[in-house]
This record gives C-alpha cells, structure tokens and sequence, in this order.
C-alpha cells in the first residue's frame, strides 16, 4: 500500500504538464469571478490612499464597510448568502463538468503502458470517457442523495431532541456524531465511484451501472484496504488545504495554487496506482 | 521639602484608599424614595414540576412627589404581553419564537385579584385596563385605578395589593425553561408620575407605556423589601436584586429568601436547580492602581475621594456545561465595575449578580435589572470577547439604565446608545480589539483573526441604510424594529464616538461624567444632556444634535478633483520701451517647478459637519485647513502650511454644495484628505475622502483578487470531490 501512495505520487510529478494544463484551465475558469472583484478594487481604491492601506496584509476596514455601503445599497447578510450560495453552486457544477472531463484524460494517461502525458492521450481519454463519467456522476448523486437523507433524518431526531434540551452538552456529541457518520457516508460513495471510473477506463467499458455494481463489490470485498487508501488521500487533501488556510502570506499562498492541482493529479495517480497493487 | 511631601500624600491617599475600599462611603446624591415595595411571593411548580406560577402580595407605599392633585393611579402588568396573541406585544412582535408558536401551558399571565388602600377602601372593582399607546383593546398590560378621594400634593398612599401570575416559556426576557426561572417584570409596578415641566412635559399625567415588541421600561426609583419562598430544591440556587438579608427552612419543606435592595426601580429574580454558584469580592484597592486614580482625578479635574471605587460583592450563577468559563464571567465583570466606575462614577451598590441562562432559554438572557444582570455564553466559545461584550454591556445598562434612569420607551437612544458607546470604550481599554475566529461547525477549527475596530460594526450596519427614522424616536414609533435597532444602538454609537473626537477624549470624559452625575437618581431626557454637553464644554453643539440626533440628513464629504495648472514663464513677443522684444520660453528646473493648484471638495449629503482637511504636495509639505468656528451659515477654516508656519482664513458657507481650496504658484498637490484623523464616523463613504493626484489601485487590486483567485479555487476544488 505504501508503494501505491508513493506510485501515486511519483506518477504525477512525472507529469508535471499535465499538472500544468489543470492549474491553467482551472484559473482559466474563475477568471470571470476575478476579473470583476478586481475592477472593483480598482475603481473604488483608485486615486484615492486606500489603495496603499490595501497593500497591507490587513483588510482596512473602513474601505470594506463602505464598499458594502456604497456598492451594494440595501445590502443584507441573509440575501448575500443565498446569492453567494446560488452562484458557488452554478460555478461548482460547470467546475465539476470541466473535472469530469478531465478525469478522464488523467486517467487515459495513468492507465497507459507509459504512463506519460501527452496531449493525444489526454485530450481523446477526455472526449472518450466524458459521457461514461457524467452518468457515473449521476448515478452516484442517487447515492450521495441517500447519505444525505439518512443524514437529515438523524438530523431531525436530534432536532426534536434539541428543542427540549436544557444543556447544549447533551445534544453537541450527537450532532457531531451525525456529521461524521455524514462525512464517512460520502467517503464510501466517493470512494466507489473513483473505482467505477478507474475500471471503466481500464476495461473500457461503457455499462456504467455494471462498473457501478462492480466498485461496490470491490470496495466492500477489500474495505479496510480501500478505506484506509482513501482516508490516505483525504487525509493528503486535508493536510495540504490546511497547510493553505494557515498560510498568511500571500505570495506562499499563491504559490501553493499548482499544488492543489498537482494534488488532484496525484489522488487519481495514487489510486490507479493502488487499484493496480489490489488487482495485480 | 518634596520627598517628605510626597510621603505625606502617598500615606493620606492609602489612608482614603482604605477607608473608601471599607464601605464607609458618605452618602452620595441618594434617589428619592418615590416607591416603597414589600412582596411576599411563593414560586410553585406546575404539574409538569416547571416553576412558573407566582403567588404573591405586595405593599406599595406611593409618595405623590408633585405638585399636583391626583385622581388615578396606573400601573404596568407587563406579563400580560405573554397573555394571548391579542395583545400589542405579540402583534407588533409578531410572536416570533424562533418559528415555534407557544405550547399549551406555555403562556404567561398576571391577575391583580386584590387592591385595597391599606386600612380602608377596597378598589379592585374600579380597576380598568387602558390602552394609551394603541387602539388595542384586548391589551392588559396597563391597569387603571380611579380613586374616590384624590391624592394631594406630597401625600402618601399605601396599597395592599394580591397578585397571582404565570410566567411564560422564557420569550422576551422573562419566563421559565426546565427548571430555571428567570423572574422579571413580574410584579403590578406602577408608573412614574410626571408633573408640568419633568422631562419637559407640557401637561402633568402619568407616564405609564404598554408593554411594545422594541420598548423596554422606565420607573422610579424607591426601596424593595422582597421575600421569596421556592420549593426546596431551589436552595441556595437563587440569585435577585440587592442583598440577601436572611434566609429560613419553613415545615412544608419550602424555603424563603429575603432580599433588600434600596435606590432602584426595579427587582428581579432567577432560580435554576442547576445553577453552579460562585461568589468573588471585587476588592477596589486590588483592581485599580494608584497610577489609575491618580491619571483619572487628572483627566476629569476631580478630588480624588470622587474618584476611587468600593467593593462589589460579584455573585455568578452559571450553567454546569459553562462550569470553566467562570474566570472570564469574573474577570469581564471586574472590568465593567472597574471602568465604568472611573469614567463615569463608582457603581454605588454592593452587589452584583450575573445569571447564565439554560440552552434554549437564550431569550432570558442579554437582560439588565437593578444589580442583576443576564448573559450568556456558549458551550464552545470562540470569540474573544464573547461573554465578555455582552456581560459589559449588561453592566453598563447599570449607569445607563439603572442610575441615569432615562426612559426607555421614548427615548431609547439615551440608555442603549450611550451604553454601546461606553460598552465599546470598556472593551477596547480591557480586551484590545475584537478578534473573530471563523469556526466550523462551532468548533474554531481555523483562527483567522478578522480584527475589527469598535467602530468597524456600528458603521456597517448603520451607514447603508438610509435614515428612515431621527434616532429620538418613541420606540413603537420607527418604521420597523431593524430601524430601531440601527439608531437606538449603532447610530447612536457612532455619534457619540464622533462628538468625543471631535472634542477630544479628556473633554468628552468630562462630559459623561458631569452629565451622569447630575442625573444619578433621576430621569433626564435628550435636551439635558445636550444642555449638559453646552455646560461641560460652554460650546453651542445645537447643529450637531439637531443633525444627528433629530434627522435622517446624510453626511458625505469628498474630493473631487486636484489640478495643477504649470506657471509659465512669461513668453512671446512684448512692447517694451517702444521696441518689440520676443521673449523665449525659459524651462523651470526639474523639481523646483511652479504650479497653480486647486482642490475641489464637495459635500456629497445634505448634512454639514466643520470637517478638517489636509493637502499634501510634493515638496514635501502640507497644508492643514482646520475649522476655526461656525457663525452666520459660514465655517471658518485657518489654513497653515506646515513647511513655513504661513497662515491665512478661507471660509465655505453652509449652504454651499462645494468649495474650491486655492493655492496659487504653490509646489505640485499630489493628494488631499477630508477628515485625516478620522474624526467624523458619521461620514457616509470614507472611500471619497482622498484622492490622489496619480496613483493606481492596480497593486491593491492584484493583491486582493489573487487572494479571491485563491479562495474561489479552493472552494470549487471541493467540488471535485464528485468528479
Ligand atoms: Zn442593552
């Protein structure tokens, strides 16, 4: 197993254009997001001293609560919300699509004889497997949707419990409990659809429900060990946007961008690598 | 000579310091006794074991302090708000109960079943509901008494009055939750008679509001003498109004508390059977220094026997799960008796009493009453200020609210507003600034610190919204509770902060102190205090009040525009002498090149404040222009340029929209800035007041949006968890 961690991570420094290609495409898709709050900041600190209180690590705060006040007249935090809300969901789906898309070059290429990038491999594995992951996707929305109810339901008990309680010691363990039992649900789910598209590119297959079955049997048949790569992998995913948050200084923070990516090149090389010590 | 002398008064200051810290105080300005209370009440348990019903009867001594003859008495019957959906508490509230609606048994009543003049006539057949705020019927919050013979002049009556009430679910500050109940506003309290003149009132009459969704209270001030019989499990879990006097076991197992509380105008009291008790004694001679007392007898010219504090005998009834947070209970209440007591006046009273409410029975806390106040914490508590902020805001309600008894039900600017105000001084002395962690979950999994100034709150949540409504408003009078809350807390806020730096903040300390002073006791209205504001400082601040206080005008200021026009050598052809000279262009020597500059400053709202500017050229120097004085619509500003101490006058009338700043054959202006030292909060949009003759935001910009290019990346890439 640790040399499928360490496979998973060789394989994508390897290919670090590919790397590459992800960093540029997924900056490529917030830019119409960045390029408006950058105007903004533009025009409202312009020729005025702000722009140099901005320069300082801290937010100044008076620039910040009169562009609330002046940009956004009748502002308020519930309605923000709900739009913020909204808009992160449309961008997190077209985002989704475009990894969707991609997944399946990574795969292409990880799965291949060589195991090198190029620009063959990745972009016809990206138009090959496409249509096959999206219903995978939706398939696995059924799944998730599950977790969730089973989530709410639980939810809800404690709601009921909640209400009547006198102290919040007696309801916060069960509310946590609950987020976990949540977490580990989607971990499952998200664990067997990395191997449902992983055995599609490598059979080829185009029966999704049938590689759907399959990576169900594979996962529960090897749980520990699947358990244990992908909370390996959560636990690298983790790490590394903890690293990130706790970062106050810009310059590092930017720098850590290309690491997200690599680390997205790196959970799909590291479970490839993985599904092969499994099967082999 | 000077060692010995200092000795001398360092011995005489220990010496005051000593006897103050005993207690043995000389009785200060003491409240008249307007209301003299004696309740007996017995807390008994519903068939589900929840205390909720009081039975009770209270003696009420009532000294007509008037000059005029009385023939009617009013009182509140404040939990009669509780009653149904009827009443005018619930339909201006809406009953909002965190989207729960009352539970049968679950709603709150009181019955004045008895009123007799002591000795004499029974009245209760005259007693008659009144509705003098709303044409609502069904409201019982306010009861009436005719009387057969009327009360004259300076005469006492003595009622005997039986009550018996319920509490409801802990709603709106009162009410019961499991076993905790927290008892205020509980008992027939009559309201405050106001003769010709008394908060500027043209004709005398009672003063005696119903009970509104936004309105608080207002009563006067006298002694309370109150026994209170709970079940036994209740021993020892109480906590009230004033100090415990005596306490005793009865044969049916029930046991009886006495609490006696003098110059107040209110009593409450809470019980919780799971209540963790812990007494400290706020020792003055520990808490403050001798530094402290002597830089405040300074800064407000004061002896120093007006100055030093006494002891406080702080008691905090806490919920077991916040058993670990009772340092920080002590340790904010410390700090609010502390400050507050110097900046404003020792807090007079000997105890003090701050209650934890149960989970779920948040509606109970964030509550001030005469010595006791409510707070409320979390199980988790992730900010750094939090209990603190509110158990200093409570605590401060004891000046303004408790000692200045303004009233609250018209003129609630004058005990929140000044109370955020001093809240957010005593926080910033105490703590430094606000740090917010951003917990997940409610676990402060990620400590990113957003440091926030004071002010950073109050000008958000105030500014944006357009004034729908003059801060001096009745409170049942604004548009909606979100515009009551804007100007009765920040708004007001924001005013106050911008008057102390304005004035500055040792002339400004003068100012609250003299204005609380001579209103302990008593109940001033708005134009007092800004009679008071005129006396401390012996300036006129009518404009500011009337602008701020009495209007919705916005105040915006802002640079326009900076010019600078090059001073051309004289070139061309000249008659000189009967000859035609042709003269050539002579280039200036970089750097000593001359410029006729001008600076275009606009007032951008309807409101005017005397703002001071600064412009800054590229020699080097500045030129300041401070306001010198407002008269006849025109503020007079003194120029000085800081290069060469020259000075010169330029005025700019009121009524005038914008003003040119002229500064002929000057170096080149680079910037300009409305208000440097950001004096005026009230200032709409900060982001107008400079200008810069060249810079770019671009730096800025790329800086913050490469950040935002970061979070929106990292927020989406969790997105690809499903791909
Ligand atoms: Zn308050």
């Amino acid at each position: 197993m640790f040399t499928a961690f360490f496979k998973g991570i060789l394989l994508a420094t390897k290919n670090w254009k590919l790397v590459l290609l992800l960093l540029v495409a997924s900056i490529l898709f917030s830019i119409p997001v960045v390029i408006p709050i950058f105007l903004l900041i533009v025009t409202t600190t312009a020729s005025t001293s702000a722009s140099g209180q901005m320069m300082a690590d801290n937010l100044y705060a008076p620039w910040a609560a009169d562009i609330v006040n002046q940009q956004f007249p009748g502002f308020s935090l519930e309605s923000f919300g709900l739009q913020l809300g909204v808009g992160i969901l449309i961008m997190g789906i077209g985002y989704l699509l475009l990894n969707i898309f991609f997944a399946g070059g990574i795969l292409e290429v990880f799965a291949s004889e060589d195991q090198r990038f190029s620009m063959r491999k990745f972009w016809s594995g990206s138009g090959a497997h496409f249509w096959r992951f999206t219903r995978l996707t939706l398939i696995s929305l059924v799944f998730y949707g599950v977790a969730i109810i089973i989530f709410l339901l639980v939810r809800s008990l404690i709601g009921r419990v909640e209400s009547r309680a006198e102290a919040f010691e007696s309801v916060v363990y069960k509310t946590w409990f609950n987020l976990f039992l949540l977490m580990l649900m989607i971990a499952f789910v998200n664990m067997i659809f990395d191997y449902a598209r992983i055995s599609t590119v490598l059979n080829d297959s185009r029966k999704m429900i049938r590689e759907t079955w399959r990576a169900i049997v594979f996962s529960i048949k090897n749980f520990l060990g699947a358990c244990c790569i992908s909370g390996f992998s959560a636990g690298a995913d983790c790490s590394h946007s903890q690293d990130v948050e706790q970062t106050q200084f810009l310059c590092l923070r930017d720098a850590l961008l290309p690491g997200q990516d690599a680390a997205k090149g790196g959970r799909a090389g590291f479970q490839v690598a993985s599904q092969h010590c499994f099967i082999r | 000579m000077k060692k010995p002398l200092i000795f001398l008064s360092l011995l005489m200051l220990i010496g005051l310091i000593g006897s103050y810290s005993t207690g043995k105080v000389t009785a200060e300005n003491e409240s008249k006794n307007v209301v003299d209370y004696k309740i007996d009440v017995q807390l008994k348990l519903d068939d589900k074991q929840h205390p909720n019903m009081l039975q009770a009867t209270e003696q009420l001594v009532w000294l007509n302090d008037s000059s005029d003859t009385i023939n009617d008495l009013q009182f509140h019957l404040y939990l009669n708000a509780f009653k149904n959906e009827k009443s005018t508490f619930f339909k201006e509230s809406g009953g909002q109960l965190r989207g729960d609606r009352f539970e049968p048994g679950q709603w709150g009543w009181i019955d004045v079943t008895e009123i007799k003049i002591a000795g004499g006539e029974d009245l209760t057949p005259r007693k008659e509901f009144i509705h003098p705020d709303d044409d609502n019927a069904d409201d019982q919050t306010v009861m009436r008494i005719p009387l057969s013979k009327p009360l004259k002049p300076g005469e006492k009556i003595t009622l005997d009055i039986k009550f018996n009430a319920k509490l409801p679910r802990v709603f709106a500050r009162t009410g019961y939750w499991g076993g905790f109940a927290m008892v205020g506003q509980w008992f027939p309290k009559i309201g405050v008679w106001e003769t010709k003149g008394e908060r500027r009132r043209e004709v005398p009459g009672w003063n005696c509001h119903q009970f509104h969704a936004n309105s608080e209270f207002y009563a006067d001030f006298g002694s309370f003498d109150v026994r209170i019989t709970v079940p036994a499990i209740y021993k020892e879990k109480i906590g009230a109004t004033g100090k415990w006097a005596s306490n005793q076991d009865n044969p049916d197992g029930t046991v009886t508390y006495n609490f006696k509380q003098e110059n107040v105008h209110d009593f409450a009291w809470t019980i919780d059977n799971d209540y963790v008790v812990t007494t400290r004694r706020f020792k003055a001679a520990d808490q403050v220094t001798r530094d402290e007392l002597d830089r405040w007898t300074e800064k407000l010219n004061l002896p120093l026997e007006q100055i030093v504090l006494t002891d406080v005998e702080v008691t905090v009834l806490l919920q077991p799960e916040h058993r670990d947070q009772v340092d920080r209970h002590f340790a904010a209440a410390f700090n609010a008796i502390k400050h507050f007591g110097l900046w404003y006046g020792r807090y007079p009273y000997q105890t003090l009493t701050v209650v934890d409410p149960p989970y779920n029975g948040g509606g109970a806390g964030g509550m001030e009453y005469p010595t006791l106040i409510t707070a409320g914490t979390t199980w988790w508590p992730t900010r750094a200020q939090s209990p603190e902020g509110v158990i200093v805001h409570e605590f401060g309600h004891q000046f303004w609210y408790g000692l200045v008894a303004t009233n609250e039900f018209e003129e609630s600017w004058m005990d929140e507003g000044f109370n955020t105000y001093s809240t957010a001084k005593v926080l910033s002395t105490a703590y430094g600034r606000e740090i917010l962690p951003i917990p997940i979950f409610g676990v402060p999994l990620f400590n990113f610190p957003l440091e926030l100034e004071p002010s950073f709150m109050d000008r958000l949540m105030t500014l944006q919204g357009k004034f729908d409504d003059p801060i001096l408003t009745p409170t049942w009078k604004y548009i909606n509770s979100r515009s009551y809350a804007l100007n009765s807390y920040s708004r007001t806020g924001l005013v106050l902060n911008t008057l102390e730096r304005f004035l500055g903040e040792d002339r400004m300390a003068k100012v609250m102190r003299a204005y609380h002073q001579k209103w302990r006791y008593r109940h001033p209205t708005s134009q007092d205090f800004f009679d008071s504001v005129k006396e401390t400082t012996g300036e006129d601040f009518t404009w500011f009040f009337d602008q701020f206080v009495k209007g919705t005008n916005t105040l915006d200021y802002e640079i326009v525009e900076i010019s600078n026009i090059p001073v051309k050598e004289r070139a061309g052809v000249f008659d000189e002498q009967g000859k035609k000279v042709e003269v050539e262009e002579k280039k200036a020597e970089k750097g000593s090149e001359k410029f006729d500059s001008e600076v275009t400053v606009r007032r951008a709202g309807e409101a005017w404040f005397p703002v001071e500017m600064a412009f800054n050229f590229k020699d080097g120097s500045t030129v300041t222009a401070i306001p010198k004085g407002v008269h006849d619509g025109v503020i007079d500003y003194n120029l000085t340029a800081g290069k060469d101490g020259r000075q010169w006058t330029d005025s700019w009338a009121i009524k005038d929209r914008w003003k040119k700043f002229k500064f002929p054959n000057s170096a080149e202006m680079i910037s300009a800035q409305i208000d440097p030292a950001q004096k005026v909060l009230l200032d709409a949009n900060l982001t107008n007041n400079t200008r810069q003759e060249s810079a770019t935001g671009i730096g800025a910009a790329s800086r913050w949006s490469s950040g935002a290019l970061f979070w929106i990346q990292s927020i989406l890439q969790a997105f690809t968890l499903l791909s």
